[in-house]
């Protein structure tokens, strides 16, 4: 590239950034394609395709957030996952390396919870201040920059593997309905990425870039534009205002230790739903003391995962689930919303190989995982197939982000808690997943099953919620937050309920979609 | 990617295990990675036999596969003794002195499986155990020499994945 931008800290034409992954990268390359000016702060280092390598542990050690966290609440992490509540990424092209390239749209009733199940106790649930109608068309431009496979762009799915032939026969067996994922992984060449050779650690990176990652897509297209410049290695610290509550920049610490501020005209806040309010609440000031933008009090609040688990059967013969694409089909008869299974809202079982390094870890995670039963589970890997359940989590005030009183990171900031207890809809369905795939797996010949806890969460949603009342949230329709009008949030954590898939789909669409709406008020001045 | 760069992020994440993938087993050793660091400045050689041969028994009773050889878990063990010496020395003294109390013998010379699974169990959240069994962890699943034990075939970007090679080949399910 030719023509890379490099921005003044005092320009405060620009927009920032924060977070360069499905939600910011998009973002970034949307506004650069309309000629509008960022800088993208990235906490995490720029990587290349070949620091992409085919190891779990070697890619988790270097992918992952691995700054201080806490698990606290009644879910099991607290005692089993106690400073690794998620697991996401910390490089330029954020979690959308780490995805698995799962690319389902919201369905209509998902964007109306409440509406579809009234009140529900304990659980803080409420509509979209979108409808999916108008998310619709966002959704077919999401999709055909991802080059999601199958009807969505009219390119064939991913071929068939044998984790996928179990599961398919399976289902028809059992009734159940059986579907090849679409996948934002190309089937034929695309966009100037090879189509996929079936070389599976999908999770890991894709080492020849056949997955939809920002890292290797919208970012350097964005830089191509030369208005864009990528900052990595920079920790946002604080967002700070002026005295009518406008942000005015963005004050970070450089790779090298050096506080700057970035000036800007317009902040646009993609850190993950742990970041992005954690971030909020460490700007809180003399004008806003309990944290930017939260005068609903929601910040932070209504932290979702999905309803999860994993199922691992062992079958008389070899499967070889490691071969291939890591999640390459779905089973599909549970998502829709249908209380009379005795939970609301619905979950997707979602086929996904995991390698013999962390099978032997989240088999049985906690301090009994080991003996003679941990080890002959082991010995049947070859036999193995499995799913991963995702399953719409409620909204839940008191599941939430906070500071932690006196733990302080690498950069001085209150290290955060992420609390979380499971609402009984939660138990209830993970119960019934649990069930469904006892079926599915006895149909075709299954010796032994085993369920799996919730791993640390990947999908992180909900901790600024959209809402049409300022009251009720802290964004509206658009991801402007309501109390600080030149404030976006452009990742998952506005979401306002979680829905049965895989959120980065919604992300990227979403993105797109406030991508066009700040363009829109740039032009007419009101931001 | 070669053996070298695989032993090197094993170590690295041994180091920083505090961050928690493997839950508990993993998260409670956050409290003496502080002193890892410290603890290999002050390696003394040779290992004792007795730590060495304890290591061994307790390592085939956490994950027991006839398939591994012998050298395999020996190799984890030691490695594990020489850079937490004393961590490891004070472990394997404390499991002998529960094991004399409880079942008035060593360790190593209690040859009923049963009871030594059951003391284990009572020291499976211990610092001393879950390093052991961290180790272990790692050194056996996460070790590319092994994996064809387990039917598993790591990497397999440089042979062109699976596109050609045996993605579909499940043939004992009819239709």
């Amino acid at each position: 590239m030719t023509n890379i931008a490099k921005f003044a800290l005092d320009d405060d034409s620009l927009v920032v950034i924060i977070g360069s992954g499905a939600g910011g990268g998009t973002v970034a390359n949307e506004l650069a394609q309309k000629g509008i000016s960022s800088v993208v702060l990235e906490a995490g280092k720029r990587f290349t395709l070949e620091d992409l390598k085919n190891n779990e542990w070697e890619m988790f050690m270097k992918l992952s957030w691995l700054d201080k966290r806490i698990s606290a609440g009644g879910w099991h992490h607290s005692k089993n996952h106690t400073n690794l509540p998620a697991w996401i990424v910390k490089g330029v092209g954020g979690s959308s390396i780490h995805w698995a390239g799962v690319s389902l749209r919201f369905k209509p009733h998902e964007f109306k919870m409440k509406s579809t199940n009234g009140n529900i106790e304990g659980a803080n649930v409420a509509d979209w201040p979108v409808t999916y109608e108008e998310v619709a068309p966002y959704y077919v431009k999401a999709e055909h920059k991802m080059g999601v496979t199958g009807k969505a762009t009219d390119t064939p799915d991913l071929p068939e593997s044998s984790h996928t032939k179990l599961h398919r026969i399976a289902a028809e067996r059992t009734g159940m309905t059986f579907t090849n994922a679409p996948m934002a992984i190309n089937s034929v060449p695309n966009d100037g990425r090879p189509a996929c050779q079936q070389i599976g650690f999908c999770m890991q990176g894709c080492r020849i870039g056949a997955k939809w990652s920002t890292m290797y897509t919208e970012i350097p297209k964005a830089e191509a534009t030369g208005l864009c410049e990528i900052r990595p290695n920079c920790m946002v610290l604080k967002i700070e205002h002026d005295k009518s509550g406008k942000a005015t920049g963005v004050l970070y610490v450089d790779k090298d230790g050096n506080k700057k501020l970035q000036k800007a005209r317009i902040v646009c806040v993609a850190a993950n739903s742990i970041e992005s309010p954690r971030l909020l609440l460490n700007s809180a000031s003399e004008m806003f003391p309990d944290g930017l933008a939260n005068s609903s009090g929601q910040v932070g609040r209504n932290y979702m995962g999905h309803v999860t688990g994993g199922v691992y059967g062992v079958f008389p013969e070899p499967v070889n689930m490691h071969r291939g694409t890591s999640v390459p089909s779905l089973i599909t008869s549970e998502q829709a919303n249908n209380p009379e299974r005795g939970f609301v809202a619905g979950y997707t079982l979602e086929v996904l190989s995991l390698g013999l390094g962390f099978l032997s870890a989240f088999l049985k995670p906690g301090t009994s995982g080991w003996g003679r039963e941990t080890a002959e589970a082991l010995e049947n890997y070859q036999n193995m197939a499995g799913v991963w359940i995702c399953g719409e989590d409620l909204p839940v005030a008191t599941n939430r982000i906070t500071l932690h009183p006196t733990e302080k990171d690498q950069h001085g900031l209150p290290v955060p808690v992420i609390t979380k207890t499971d609402h009984n809809n939660d138990v209830v369905m993970r119960n019934h997943a649990y069930s469904q795939m006892a079926k599915l797996y006895k149909s075709v010949g299954a010796t032994k099953m085993h369920n799996l806890p919730a791993y640390p969460s990947s999908h992180n949603m909900g901790t600024n919620r959209m809402s049409e009342h300022p009251s009720d949230g802290v964004v509206n329709k658009w991801g402007q937050a309501h109390d600080v009008p030149n404030l976006f949030i452009s990742d998952g954590s506005q979401f306002v309920t979680s829905a049965a898939v895989n959120p980065t789909l919604t992300i990227v669409a979403l993105a797109i979609r406030q991508a066009d709406h700040i363009a829109g008020l740039m032009k007419s001045g009101q931001v | 990617m070669s053996n070298n760069d695989h032993s090197t992020s094993r170590r690295k994440f041994l180091k920083n295990t505090g961050i928690g993938v493997a839950g508990t087993i993993v998260a409670s050793t956050l409290s003496v990675t502080g002193s890892v660091a410290e603890e290999a400045k002050n390696i003394s050689l040779p290992d004792s036999p007795h730590v060495s041969k304890t290591l061994l028994k307790m390592a085939k009773d956490i994950y027991p596969h006839e398939m591994i050889q012998n050298k395999y878990y020996q190799k984890i063990v030691d490695d594990l003794a020489k850079q937490q010496k004393r961590l490891i020395d004070e472990g394997v003294a404390m499991l002998d002195e529960q094991s004399i109390a409880k079942l008035g013998s060593p360790f190593l010379q209690v040859n009923y499986e049963p009871d030594r699974v059951r003391l284990l169990r009572s020291i499976e959240e211990t610092t001393f155990f879950i390093k052991v069994r961290t180790a272990l962890m790692f050194g056996l699943y996460d070790n590319p020499e092994l994996f064809p034990l387990f039917g598993y075939q790591g990497s397999s970007v440089e042979k062109g994945g699976y596109l050609n090679r045996g993605l579909n080949d499940l043939d004992w399910l009819s239709e």
